[in-house]
């Protein structure tokens, strides 16, 4: 792994130093509450048991003994959590006379963090600007110097970093630095303040607490009476108190086996990651007092040990730890009963709080920040949504107490065009209403469908695609969020449906569920073996059953009958497009074993792959053959479908073009493709074969024009008209006419068309069409394979009629 | 014998020299176990944690294991990784549990020992290491399929190395990791089906199989790295042919056969594989020279003891030669047991269609499942010719006009052999025959006649391009 250049690693080792002071003040008050005896050993990480521990130790409060010896002043009881303010100063000693530098840190604590940031860095810059000089091109996007150089120099400087990384360390943003600097002139009393000013959560339209309190009554509870009137210190306390309840005995022993034989701070650093990463999936799923843990393998530590030195932490590659859920947004916050999830989570901007702490080290810290962030997986990606609104709240309050900072903060930011890509600072508070939406729209536009919901959720009335996501991100099972794991079912009664590119996630409300589709495809396989339904209306109503299919996964009997009847009807109109679509579809659903009419579609692709295998299809071809053989009772189609394939392997012409006229349902339709390259090689053949002439009406019945006595009369065969098709067996194009006249006519039209030439014997005028004669010779070498005449519009079968019909 | 023992001696003897390993486990002593972290720690977590020791008995010859590694000695890691070396895997049958893994304090033991070693990319020799050894740990169980997930697990790492490394003493390893994974692929998928899951470990394996290969083509560090090439295209060609899906060996052939490929530098033995996949697949797409070229090469460098992989050669080699016109004796082919090819010989002889359709039909399924069906098909004007030859050779008996044929004739022949072809069948044949250059002349549809050329009516098949 390479690292960025000398200047950056510098600052990278200095981040390390920086570490403790900047940990050790999320530590919460059920945290510093508990006794327990590694919690002061200072080893320098912070591990599970000990916060299990103290979680344990904060539940049980009244019946602990409190720790005699260790336990920080002011931290006695977990009481204490009810009074914010009294408890702050203890909160704020703490973190300087213990030395963590990994502490477990929910967002609410981030969140008061940007606030508080905000403060120390706008006392800063207010009190001496630029006072700390960094050394150019170090590590300092968070830093004063940063405002001053452009942006590219700040990208430059670590351009190892890519910017999903990097985009967490630029978090405290510049701007939020700035702007609140007013609050910080009176230092001591406006945390407290703070905590009740913001109140960013309640004009926005509400996620659904409701519900999701029904599971988790303790956070519900909590979030209703934060919302209420009490202090936000209060909730985090109880908030942090609850996954707490979620742990098992025999998780924390797990917990304990885990650390029993880690060893360097580096290991313990990974082990935290991935034991979080376990456990937080372990309560998703639910499987947190199920599981054995006593059985359960501890985690590998695969990831090199190295991660520890700042700069971009590298995954491991396979087993990849799951994504936490916030990858799509954040989680609602009553519903993350976990670590991971609440360091997701949004919902602690509904509790910011800004410990008061003296002014010192802020840089440091700081920089810790964003180090912690980036090794932290779970907590990495923080959604744009999340950190806007982080970035909002901050602003918004310092914007209560002074407007003209934010202006001053712009300004400042301005020229950073890199940070302000990257870093989600408070611009957004100074936007106009119009601006905003303007952005909406523009995000809207360039982003998939999932995030430009999630942008939309921000701001905008929540349709349906917004709760819908929202149910998404709730439920986030462990692997990487994907839709696929969440099945809609529609609720749409109509028959007809036409079909919409989907644009958004599926509403069910627009789609049709199993049973209506069932009826409306029978509908429509009878308007179309009536001939009432063009194939354009056919199409829109197929490809609008198609999609509902899609989105519902319905991979059975029905959806297999809807490719079948799509395919016939393609082929039928010629719509070879289609037809590969369904047909692929169709493949891959026989294959896993849905009933249907395989055999048929099995000779389908024979043929197809027969017609094309000059063109690459040659191998596709073998492997269909196999399948076709291994058939226990290969049907009448498939059967026909090999002898043709045999037929265009020994370039027996003639046999092709009966197997033509005895093709079984669609199957001409498929012939038609090599049809015209079939007829031009055997007038070739014929030219070279025979001398010195070849009459007309004979050359017809050889190039296949006029249908030959001996051929079997499928019509009578199968009456039964397959769905999706109008007649029980396909014409095709290149039939051969069973009057001798007009099928000579019609190989005299063609013959004409390639160039051929045509001599009259002087001797019969009684007989005009035998009078005509191919001169063998002089053809040789001179044949033209007759063009197709190109349609501007692409489709040869479209009648300006149905066009216009269709553009209606 | 002899080898044997100058060899042990040299293990036993040889740990002196190995100070670092020596180091490493010091290392591993002092550091790993601090003292603040025995505070909080129950008694039965320092006994577990005491266990991980330097020796761990279900691991085998992991310290010479770790010993090639630091020594960059690829043959003797490629032989330890073996999942067929009887000693390693006696050793983990000892140590793993009945279920298929191992103890955790030996995965613990595998994770902190490969961390130890001074190398550069030992993080991934970590992860290849403990997944090698769960991965044999599964397979000594028979969960084939657990074990090719474990192994699906390092692949990526040892292609890292591989990749990573600037000498090109990975070639044995991963070359043998890629034939063990695609052996391992194919029992994973025999398991699955057992189990009636639909699951493809084959297709898994392939695009695993893919990483190694753009590794051994970009030749990143060291030139010598495109010598794991062709081994790794073969044992993708094997595992293509299995899975039916040819087209992806396309680029594999592109690369081969580029001219700044080394081909003779390899093994024979990868080369006659190699050679016999190529010509297989041009058989396929009707290549037919290069498939004859490419086949008798296989078949002209197998060892002559090799008698089913000269078989396999003869297999696909005879239909293209009976399609160049030169047939093979029979009891050559009887030698090969491929009397299957024995009608189709004794049509070409005789000009039979129907001896030969009958054994196309015979043999179809069979022929289809082998690929040449459709090349055996092409036989058809061959046979016509002959038959037409032999019409014609009767019909010059005392015959003046000895040039012409009439189609009358001909047709009689084939009724003969209760073929049904009416008068515009027989027609179209035999102008498909001219048009074939199998025969010279020309058919004159007024007098229903052939008249044949007088100077070589009948060229030979092998004078023809197929």
């Amino acid at each position: 792994m390479e690292y960025p250049a000398q200047p950056s690693t510098a600052t990278f080792t200095g981040w390390q130093g920086a570490q403790p002071g900047f940990y050790a003040g999320y530590s919460t008050p059920a945290y510093q509450s508990s006794a327990y005896p590694g919690y002061y050993h200072g080893h320098g990480v912070f591990d599970y048991q000990n916060y299990a521990n103290g979680q344990q130790a904060a539940q049980q409060a009244s019946e602990a003994p409190p720790a005699p010896e260790e336990a920080p002043p002011g931290a006695e009881e977990p009481a204490q959590a009810q009074q914010p303010i009294s408890t702050a100063p203890a909160e704020v000693q703490a973190p300087y006379n213990t030395q963590h530098p990994w502490v477990q840190h929910t967002p609410q604590q981030q969140h008061a963090w940007n606030a508080y940031y905000a403060q120390q860095w706008g006392q800063h810059v207010n009190a001496q600007p630029g006072a700390i000089a960094y050394p150019q091109g170090t590590y300092s996007t968070e830093q004063p110097s940063a405002y001053s150089s452009p942006a590219p120099a700040a990208a430059a400087a670590h351009p190892q970093i890519p910017p999903t990384w990097s985009k967490p360390a630029a978090t405290p943003s510049p701007a939020a630095a700035i702007r609140p600097a007013p609050i910080t002139a009176k230092p001591a009393a406006p945390q407290s303040a703070i905590n009740f000013t913001i109140k960013p959560q309640m004009a926005k339209p509400k996620k659904p607490a409701a519900t999701n309190g029904a599971h988790y009554p303790n956070a519900a509870a909590a979030a209703a009476s934060g919302v209420a009137s009490k202090p936000a210190y209060t909730q985090v306390a109880a908030a942090s108190a609850a996954p707490s309840k979620a742990w098992p005995p025999p998780l924390r022993a797990y917990v304990e086996r885990a650390f029993g034989v880690k060893t360097t701070d580096a290991e313990r650093l990974l082990l935290n990651v991935k034991l979080k990463e376990i456990i937080t999936k372990a309560e998703e799923t639910g499987e947190c007092w199920t599981r054995n843990w006593d059985v359960f393998p501890l985690p590998s530590l695969t990831e090199p040990v190295s991660t520890v030195i700042p700069g971009p932490p590298k995954l491991p590659e396979k087993a990849t730890p799951p994504r936490p859920a916030a990858r799509w947004g954040p989680v609602p916050a009553a519903a993350s009963t976990s670590f991971k999830s609440q360091a997701c989570s949004d919902s602690g901007s509904e509790y910011s709080q800004a410990p008061g702490r003296p002014g010192h080290r802020r840089s440091r810290r700081s920089r810790s920040r964003s180090r912690s962030l980036s090794l932290d997986p779970s907590s990495r990606p923080l959604t744009k949504k999340q950190k806007k609104r982080a970035a909002a709240e901050v602003a918004k309050s310092a914007a209560k107490v002074k407007a003209n900072f934010t202006i001053k903060g712009k300004k400042a930011n301005k020229p950073n065009v890199w940070k302000r890509a990257t870093s989600e600072d408070a611009d957004d508070v100074v936007l106009d209403e119009g601006e905003l939406r303007r952005r909406q729209q523009r995000d809207r536009r360039f982003q998939s469908s999932a995030r430009a919901a999630a942008a939309a959720a921000a701001a905008t009335i929540p349709n349906f695609d917004v709760m819908r996501l929202k149910e998404l991100k709730s439920d986030a099972g462990g692997a990487e969020q994907r839709f696929d794991d969440k099945v809609i079912k529609g609720t749409c009664q109509k028959l007809e449906k036409s079909y919409f590119r989907l644009t958004a996630a599926p509403d069910p409300s627009v789609v049709r569920p199993l049973p209506v589709l069932k009826s409306a495809l029978s509908k429509l396989v009878a308007s179309l073996r009536d001939g009432s339904a063009t194939y354009f209306y056919a199409l829109d109503q197929f490809k609008g059953m198609r999609q509902d299919l899609t989105v519902q996964h319905i991979h059975d009997e029905v959806a297999a009958q809807v490719y079948e009847a799509h395919a016939r009807a393609a082929l039928e109109y010629g719509d070879m497009a289609e037809y590969n679509q369904c047909q692929q579809q169709l493949e891959t659903l026989h294959k896993s074993g849905v009933k249907g009419c395989e055999q048929e579609f099995l000779a389908c692709r024979l043929l197809y792959q027969s017609a094309h295998s000059k063109h690459g299809e040659a191998t596709a071809l073998l492997a269909t053959l196999q399948a076709a053989v291994d058939q226990a009772q290969p049907s009448r189609e498939v059967l026909h479908a090999i002898s043709v394939c045999e037929a265009m392997q020994a370039h027996n012409y003639r046999a092709c073009f009966k197997l033509y006229a005895s093709a079984p349902r669609m199957g001409r339709a498929l012939m038609d493709i090599a049809y015209p390259n079939l007829r031009f090689d055997a007038l070739r053949m014929l030219c070279e074969g025979f001398r010195p002439t070849l009459s007309v009406s004979h050359a017809a019945r050889l190039l296949g024009f006029v249908a030959s006595t001996s051929q079997p009369d499928l019509q009578e065969q199968h009456q039964e008209i397959p769905p999706g098709s109008s007649q029980p067996q396909f014409s095709g194009k290149h039939a051969a006419a069973a009057d001798a006249q007009m099928g000579e006519a019609a190989c005299l039209a063609w013959l004409t068309s390639c160039q051929a030439v045509i001599t009259s014997s002087p001797g019969a005028i009684g007989a005009p069409s035998n009078s005509q004669a191919l001169d063998c010779k002089a053809c040789v070498g001179k044949l033209v394979m007759p063009q197709v005449e190109a349609v501007t519009h692409g489709d040869v079968n479209l009648a300006l009629d149905d066009f216009m019909t269709h553009a209606e | 014998m002899k080898c044997s023992r100058p060899s042990r001696t040299k293990q036993r003897f040889g740990n002196f020299g190995h100070r670092p390993a020596y180091s490493c486990a010091k290392l591993f002593r002092t550091i790993s176990y601090p003292r603040f972290h025995i505070f909080g720690l129950t008694k039965l977590d320092i006994h577990s944690a005491k266990q991980v020791g330097p020796r761990h008995g279900s691991l085998g010859d992991f310290q010479g294991l770790l010993n090639a590694i630091r020594s960059f000695n690829g043959a003797k890691v490629a032989r330890l990784l073996s999942l067929d070396n009887e000693a390693q895997r006696l050793a983990v049958r000892q140590g793993s549990s009945p279920n298929g893994t191992l103890p955790e304090s030996a995965l613990r033991y595998i994770h902190t020992r490969t961390c130890g070693l001074v190398h550069d990319c030992k993080e991934h020799w970590a992860v290849v290491l403990r997944s090698h050894y769960l991965c044999l740990a599964a397979l000594l169980s028979n969960n084939h399929d657990q074990a090719f997930l474990h192994m699906a697990d390092y692949i990526s790492d040892m292609n890292s190395i591989f990749r990573e490394e600037n000498g090109a003493w990975m070639v044995p390893v991963v070359t043998q990791t890629a034939e063990a994974l695609r052996l391992l692929a194919n029992k994973a998928d025999e398991q699955l089906l057992s189990q009636r899951q639909h699951q493809c470990r084959k297709e898994a394996a392939g695009s695993w199989l893919q990483k190694f290969y753009s590794t051994a083509k970009t030749l990143k560090g060291n030139q010598n790295k495109s010598m794991a090439l062709l081994p790794v295209v073969n044992t993708m060609f094997k595992l293509y042919f299995k899975l039916n899906t040819l087209r992806n060996c396309k680029p594999c052939i592109q690369a081969v056969e580029h001219p700044n490929f080394s081909f003779t530098s390899f093994p024979q033995s990868e080369r006659v594989t190699y050679k016999y996949f190529a010509g297989r697949l041009a058989i396929f797409q009707d290549q037919l020279a290069k498939a004859e070229a490419d086949l008798e090469y296989a078949f002209n460098h197998c060892p002559a003891d090799a008698w089913h992989n000269k078989r396999l050669c003869l297999y696909f080699l005879v239909p293209v030669r009976l399609l160049a016109g030169s047939l093979p004796s029979e009891a050559h082919l009887a030698a090969f047991n491929l009397q299957i090819y024995i009608p189709f010989v004794q049509a070409m002889k005789s000009g039979s269609t129907q001896q030969l359709a009958a054994a196309l039909k015979q043999h179809q399924v069979e022929l289809i499942r082998k690929g040449v069906y459709l090349q055996l098909v092409k036989l058809q004007p061959i046979v016509m010719r002959r038959l037409l030859k032999r019409s014609w050779v009767i019909n010059r008996e005392g015959n003046e006009k000895g040039h012409l044929l009439p189609l009358g004739q001909l047709q009689k022949a084939i009724r003969w052999q209760q073929m049904d072809m009416d008068e515009d069948d027989v027609e179209c044949a035999v102008a498909n025959l001219i048009h074939k250059k199998y025969v010279k002349g020309y058919i004159s549809h007024k007098n229903q006649v052939l008249v044949l050329s007088k100077a070589d009516p009948f060229p030979a098949v092998s004078a023809q391009q197929i």
